[in-house]
């Protein structure tokens, strides 16, 4: 209550138009600030949760398969696609030098569904030999994978204890994983015996590209760690000669596209909140010194009913710093209601790894950003409140300044 | 002359934005390859229907009506059925399979912002309308 009757809030209050337009001001300055920030995280959190969960340091995949535009997503993120070699290419690679883990996966893209009219990828893995993908559905869940069971992506509006049903087979879902932020949020993963039996009823029903496969021999790609005492380049090039109709690819080489354009994005928009602030700062310094300006005789009454210079330039401060903090307030609130249910149109929109940071981080963030709001304030005000604690009454009461 | 209140305005703009926005701005995914519509769309139509009674009822409170009680319990309806908006989607009705379906990642977030926004001024117009009535 004593700050409600107080004179910065009843000044604030007396000039309504003045105080909305330096409130809008703040408000859209710490929007720029806090949603910047948080897309830059976003995107950052986007790309380490793809690379811890790329865990190979190499992969190979058939070579017609490096045709395809979109392999680097197939194979890192989980978009839909698929492709397949002879098994008889896994065993040759498997027996190449400098081999230390060795896994092959299995991918198939389910035909539309009556829910929904986008196929969903879903990817099969050897749960004897996996290290890549076991080792992340662990911490959704911790038995194994019987036959007919699947481990659904975050994004998929199913859940556990659901039955989804795939060129006529029916699956049930045993678990729902955490959000990657990448395309494996939508994408299904079950046991080598289950995406077998669902790659021979897709062929079965004449739905499947590659007409007259057998799954039990073939594999869509192998994924593998080198040995200790050998280096990736050794292996990869081994393989590349050795082994024909193969592309051997290092896992890290596929994602460098990706995280040159977050760090293309992350400087735009880096750029673009140095910018806004600075021209924010700049326009807050001249509100602050046109309203003191105005308010000149105001001020000199107050001198006159005994304010000291010390109070006045207080006074003008403490109505800054209010404005700048109920400016971030809503600021970061709008920025909220716009990136919490947005962001999976972001991530659409950006086509890139994008994860929203943990709650701890967001809480961060926001405490920087009012405090980054409210410092700007005080610094555009300080220069207006040092004027005044320099001001004679006299003159100004006389009209001469 | 009858006075005008500030959250009565924007409420009527609200409900017109939630009312055409679920149709022609937010919509939800389209329809399927054989022209069958998918389970989000019955979600579409329902926050339609929705919009369309707040519609009414908001230009009712805002233009037509001038008794406060009256004008309080419209406020309080309308904060009724945007709580009842903001379920529909998945939550009353459900959405497509996949969370990155237009559905889910523009429909669902637009109606569920432009709901709490409803609920919030109607909350307001519920209490101007209450001052408004026990100071007549």
């Amino acid at each position: 209550m004593k700050l409600a009757n107080s004179l910065p809030v009843r000044n604030l209050k007396g000039k309504p138009v003045r105080t909305a337009v330096l409130l809008l001001l703040t408000t859209l300055l710490t929007l720029t600030v806090f949603g910047g920030t948080l897309m830059i995280i976003s995107l950052k959190t986007g790309l380490h949760s793809l690379e811890s969960r790329l865990g190979a340091d190499i992969m190979v995949v058939p070579y017609e398969a490096t045709t395809k535009s979109n392999l680097e997503t197939i194979v890192l993120q989980g978009a839909t696609g698929y492709f397949y070699m002879d098994n008889e290419k896994y065993q040759k690679i498997a027996s190449c030098e400098g081999i230390g883990q060795i896994s092959a996966q299995f991918f198939l893209a389910s035909a539309s569904s009556g829910c929904c009219s986008l196929s969903v990828q879903i990817i099969g893995f050897d749960p004897d030999t996996d290290f890549t993908i076991t080792p992340w559905i662990k911490k959704s869940y911790a038995q194994n994978l019987q036959k007919f069971d699947i481990v659904v992506g975050n994004d998929l509006n199913a859940f556990v204890g659901d039955t989804l049903t795939f060129y006529g087979v029916d699956c049930h879902v045993a678990a729902k994983l955490d959000k990657t932020g990448t395309s494996f949020d939508t994408a299904v993963f079950t046991n080598s015996e289950t995406i077998k039996a669902l790659i021979q009823s897709s062929v079965d029903k004449n739905m499947n590209e590659f007409k007259n496969i057998n799954p039990d021999a073939v594999v869509s790609c192998v994924l593998i760690n080198v040995a200790e005492g050998y280096t990736v380049e050794e292996v990869l090039n081994d393989i590349n000669i050795h082994v024909k109709k193969v592309k051997a690819i290092q896992t890290k080489d596929m994602i460098s596209g990706v995280s040159d354009s977050l760090s293309g994005i992350a400087d735009i928009i880096s750029l673009l909140i140095a910018v806004v602030w600075i021209a924010g700062i700049i326009i807050l310094l001249l509100a602050f010194t046109m309203s003191v300006n105005e308010r000149k005789k105001e001020f000199a009454v107050l001198r006159m009913l005994g304010a000291s210079q010390r109070k006045l330039a207080a006074m003008v401060m403490q109505e800054a710093l209010l404005v700048c903090l109920l400016g971030s307030l809503l600021g970061i609130g709008l920025g909220l209601l716009i990136l919490l249910p947005f962001n999976q149109l972001i991530e659409e929109l950006l086509n890139l790894p994008f994860l929203l940071p943990s709650a701890g981080q967001m809480l961060t963030d926001t405490i920087a950003a009012v405090l980054v709001s409210v410092l700007s304030g005080g610094i555009a005000v300080s220069a207006s409140a040092f004027r005044i604690s320099r001001m004679d009454t006299a003159l100004i009461l006389r009209g001469e300044n | 002359m009858k006075k005008i209140m500030i959250p009565d305005v924007i409420l009527c703009i609200l409900s017109a934005v939630l009312c055409l926005g679920t149709k022609f701005g937010f919509h939800a995914c389209g329809p399927k390859e054989d022209g069958g519509w998918m389970a989000c769309h019955w979600a579409e139509q329902a926050v339609f229907g929705l919009g369309i009674v707040m519609l009414v009822l908001s230009i009712m409170m805002t233009f037509l009506l001038k008794d406060g009680k009256t004008k309080s319990g419209i406020a309080l309806s309308l904060a009724g059925m945007a709580a009842l908006a903001l379920a529909v989607p998945n939550h009353l009705i459900m959405l497509c399979m996949m969370t990155d379906m237009r559905c889910h990642s523009v429909m669902k977030p637009a109606v569920m912002i432009i709901s709490i926004f409803i609920l919030g001024f109607s909350i307001a117009a519920y209490i101007f309308h209450r001052k408004e009535d026990s100071e007549t």
